[in-house]
């Protein structure tokens, strides 16, 4: 039997004209059964990381389905037709390697790391689950994970202030909105999931032609493409994937929630949703945050600790998806109103919006931005998560030259322009987090629930 | 652009199979780095480490004193010493300080223990002079600006009145270090609020100096960096640091003797956390392999016994894990684990029968020849970057040891006799000496817990912060 494969993208960035970002050196290549697969070798340690992607995430999920992307993503352990129940991590564990998955609104993504001549029984594993994990489901072990799932969802909520995050999807997606429900889901769909459910939900989902291996680490590519080869040979190409949704968020889209909590201080999220995924603006947010919070010498650290100490914690961050991003501002104080923190943290933006930064400070940002991206090429299971993400912004695993020129291109008017069109208080929600029975919420706070 | 090239066909034999897991072909021996030692002058050393093709240079200067040879103990001034040792400097403002560090991608940083002070730095290897230089004025001319300390007392002050009583993770920590150390013994960690607002800025800077004058002092760089080339600024960084001390003495070693059950009451939480903490062997002890093949295999992985058994088996957390924290002074193993408050008893009888079972029949064949595997891996992983280099070597550096201690413990490991781990575990993981924790809601636990592991003393979030834990201690 012969399986036929399509070399995606090869390297050739030698007239690339930013001279000075990191090089990557990796291929792609397209099975025939729709798996793109991309290798780069690396041989400084015998260690070797595994990241398979399947583009389904909590935005798929239909209703009563909610966070049974990510059950299903616990259920990828519990065996398939050559891989007994637990035999997973004994396997790969014994073989010195580790595993570890996660699930987002977009996508869920399996890593592994182990020592170069574990890669077969690596490629089995992945392969097995991928083409034959229906052979290995049963409703015990659905129920196991229905219970972890349910207990991982109580052990995030029982943290201090561990519920914000979901609030705030609830809060800042309209209910129609794909990201509307929190990846964890609701305990009425995680309890409900049955076998049938998980059956079609793979079925749907995990496509070869919906997936994406990257292998970073010790081997030689032209032995690794044939091994890769072997093992996924006998995974059938099952077809596309349905469309996915994508549903946009309506401009005018504004709630202001609360929570109580188990704390002795107050929190304000001020979030604005903002561009997806590789759309021009993204950079020009990305710098806006770091400008604004980007420690001393930058403009809401000045203003609310650094130069005025009203804040015990802050955040600005800006985090993009496949079909929204948003930007978020946290402040937490123990004597500083909500109202005033919300006034202090909006002037700041509105001085942006109204002047644009200094070079300087754009400059500063914009090496922050690149120092993270550069000291994530350093480790192969970092360095994997990378050429995914090139992979999924350019379809081209080697996109370093092209972040950097993405940030480069990046003016103080870009980022003037970005904070003035996309953080207006027209636009904005906001998540009050106060202690249980404190009426210190900002004004008009409704309870979010959280079924 | 992509770059589309025509199709290519691979040939391979047959389908997979299926039936069994691959054989895997045995490992290429692990080849740990080679460090060199070097020594200065007398009492100061360095540690070249070099990695070839990581990006980072990293340059840790480890001062053999700290806040014992100070204070006779820990205090909240050798902390501030520490955390804002890296702050400001001479000719450099925290702001001016930082905005360079930002451009330069460098970090630094400073620790004061008890027995150690660490200054460290990180920079890429194309900006290794100008950080050096930078790094050189913070090592020797740290100012301590009046706002900075101010302020970051205040942060410290919130933290332990507002953040640690209401995080249910850190509560656990405190009662359990505060259980298992004297009030007495420097390694308890109970807050002074009094003495942390009582520190000034000239306090510090003079505990800086003096500091910077201990001994012995070991030097560790690493990075894709020739030592040749590095030398001469290396040394020239050493100028005026560590003088003729004598070597610190060891701290003393635990009071054992402690069976506690300390229960922390939080109304209205629906989970619980539990924490088992016993004694374990000291570093360097024969006993050391076996204890860490028993730690791999009853809390140290994803399916280790433990895990296995709360989660995989029973649903009932998230996840649990142990640690193995070996030292030459006094060691302890720990199971921490989060469950729903109806299922504490029943986790404890659980805990209790793994525990047993180790201590019956020691640790499987099957789970030596795994950790063996995770070792080698884990040795693997810290020579992906700079820093996981330095940190395993400046793990060894503390305790005395060389990467030639790390390459016989991996082989006394892969000669371990399996028939020592049993009794090992029933010594340890079943001694009298240990603390249980659990923080949850008391009027939902308390009656699930006399039969498994005797009453409580309960105590509320604000007498743990404050340090109010006591314990009786066999004579």
């Amino acid at each position: 039997m012969t399986l036929l494969t399509v070399v995606l993208a090869a390297v050739s960035f030698a007239a690339d004209p930013v001279t000075d970002a990191p090089q990557t050196h990796a291929t792609a290549t397209l099975l025939n059964n729709g798996l793109t697969v991309i290798l780069e070798p690396q041989d400084r340690t015998g260690q070797v990381a595994l990241d398979v992607k399947y583009r389904v995430g909590s935005r798929d999920e239909r209703d009563g389905e909610h966070g049974c992307a990510h059950l299903f993503e616990h259920l990828m352990f519990e065996g398939s037709k050559g891989v007994p129940n637990n035999a997973f991590d004994v396997w790969l564990t014994a073989a010195g390697g580790e595993n570890n998955a996660y699930t987002s609104e977009d996508e869920t993504v399996y890593t592994m790391t182990f020592p170069s001549n574990a890669l077969d029984l690596a490629l089995f594993l992945e392969s097995d689950r991928m083409g034959f994990l229906d052979a290995g489901l049963d409703q015990a072990n659905v129920t196991n994970q229905q219970s972890v799932v349910l207990q991982e969802r109580a052990t995030g909520y029982a943290a201090p202030r561990g519920r914000e995050d979901d609030a705030i999807s609830r809060l800042l997606w309209p209910s129609t909105h794909p990201y509307h429900v929190p990846v964890i889901g609701t305990v009425a769909d995680v309890s409900g999931f049955q076998i049938d459910k998980v059956r079609d939900f793979w079925s749907r989902h995990y496509l070869p032609s919906n997936a994406t291996l990257v292998l970073v680490g010790n081997f030689d590519p032209a032995v690794a493409l044939e091994q890769i080869t072997h093992w996924f040979s006998d995974v059938p190409n099952r077809g596309d994937a349905a469309p996915r949704v994508a549903e946009q968020v309506p401009p005018d889209s504004v709630a202001q929630g609360k929570l109580e909590d188990d704390v002795e201080d107050r929190t304000v999220h001020l979030v604005w949703p903002t561009v997806a995924r590789g759309s021009t603006d993204e950079a020009a947010l990305d710098l806006l945050s770091w400008v604004l919070d980007g420690g001393r010498g930058t403009r809401i650290d000045d203003a609310i600790y650094y130069k005025h100490p009203l804040a015990n914690d802050w955040m600005v961050g800006h985090w993009t998806r496949d079909l929204v991003g948003e930007f978020q501002v946290t402040v937490t104080s123990d004597t500083v109103p909500l109202e005033t923190l919300s006034k202090v943290v909006l002037r700041e933006i509105a001085r942006v919006a109204k002047k644009a930064p200094t070079d300087a400070e754009v400059a500063r940002a914009r090496h922050t931005a690149w120092s993270y991206m550069e000291d994530a090429l350093e480790a192969p299971a970092d360095r994997a998560a990378m050429l995914l993400a090139c992979w999924d912004r350019y379809h081209d695993p080697n996109c370093m030259p092209r972040e950097k020129a993405r940030y480069d291109g990046v003016t103080a008017e870009d980022v003037r322009r970005v904070a003035a069109k996309y953080l207006v208080p027209t636009r904005m929600t906001t998540l009050s987090v106060v202690p249980n029975g404190d009426d210190g919420a900002l004004p008009g706070a409704a309870p979010v629930e959280l079924p | 652009m992509i770059a589309w090239i025509p199709l290519l066909s691979l040939a391979f034999a047959g389908a997979p199979d299926r039936s069994a897991a691959p054989v895997i072909p045995p490992s290429t021996p692990l080849t740990l780095p080679t460090e060199t030692v070097e020594t200065v002058r007398p009492g100061v050393r360095i540690h070249w480490l070099p990695v070839a093709g990581v990006r980072r240079v990293e340059v840790e200067v480890r001062l053999g004193r700290g806040g014992l040879w100070l204070d006779g103990s820990g205090t909240p001034a050798d902390d501030l010493t520490g955390s804002l040792w890296t702050v400001a400097a001479k000719g450099w403002s925290a702001s001016k300080l930082e905005q360079a560090a930002s451009l330069e991608d460098l970090a630094m940083s400073a620790t004061v223990g008890l027995r150690t002070t660490i200054v460290s730095m990180s920079v890429p290897r194309d900006g290794l002079d100008r950080g050096l230089d930078l790094f050189d004025t913070v090592l020797h001319a740290p100012t301590y600006p009046g706002a900075e300390v101010s302020r970051s007392i205040a942060d410290n002050v919130q933290n332990w009145t507002t953040g640690v009583p209401t995080d249910p993770q850190s509560l656990a920590w405190l009662a359990d270090q505060s259980a298992w150390y004297p009030a007495a013994d420097p390694r308890s960690p109970r807050p002074d609020l009094d003495a942390l607002r009582a520190v000034k800025s000239g306090d510090l800077r003079s505990r800086q100096q003096r500091l910077l004058t201990s001994a012995p002092v070991d030097v560790v760089v690493v990075g894709d960096v020739d030592p040749a080339k590095l030398r001469s600024q290396i040394v020239a960084l050493l100028d005026g640091v560590g003088a003729d001390v004598p070597a610190a003495d060891p701290l003393p070693p635990r009071a054992a003797g402690v069976t506690a059950v300390i229960g922390v009451d939080v109304p209205g939480a629906d989970q619980a956390i539990l924490s088992l903490r016993t004694i374990a062997p000291l570093r360097g002890a024969p006993e050391q392999t076996a204890m860490e093949a028993i730690q791999f295999a009853i809390g140290g992985q994803f399916l280790s016994r433990l895990n296995k058994n709360l989660r995989e088996e029973k649903g009932w957390t998230y996840g649990g894990y142990s640690d193995y924290d070996a030292n030459t002074d006094e060691s302890s193993w720990a199971f921490h684990v989060q469950v729903a408050e109806e299922n504490v008893g029943a986790s404890i009888l659980e805990i209790q029968k793994e525990l047993a079972r180790m201590a019956d029949g020691g640790v499987h064949a099957d789970e030596k020849a795994a950790g063996l595997m995770g070792s080698v891996a884990a040795w693997n992983v810290t020579l992906e970057s700079a820093s996981s280099a330095r940190g395993a070597l400046d793990d060894l550096i503390a305790h005395g040891e060389t990467l030639d201690v790390a390459r016989a413990r991996l082989d006394e490991a892969s000669a371990l006799d399996l028939s020592t781990t049993g009794p090992l575990a029933r010594a340890t993981l079943l001694s009298g000496d240990h603390v249980w924790v659990i923080v949850g809601d008391r009027a939902h636990i308390e009656a699930q817990l006399p039969d498994l592991v005797g009453a409580a003393v309960w105590l509320t979030p604000a007498q743990v912060t404050a340090g109010n834990v006591t314990v009786e201690r066999a004579p």
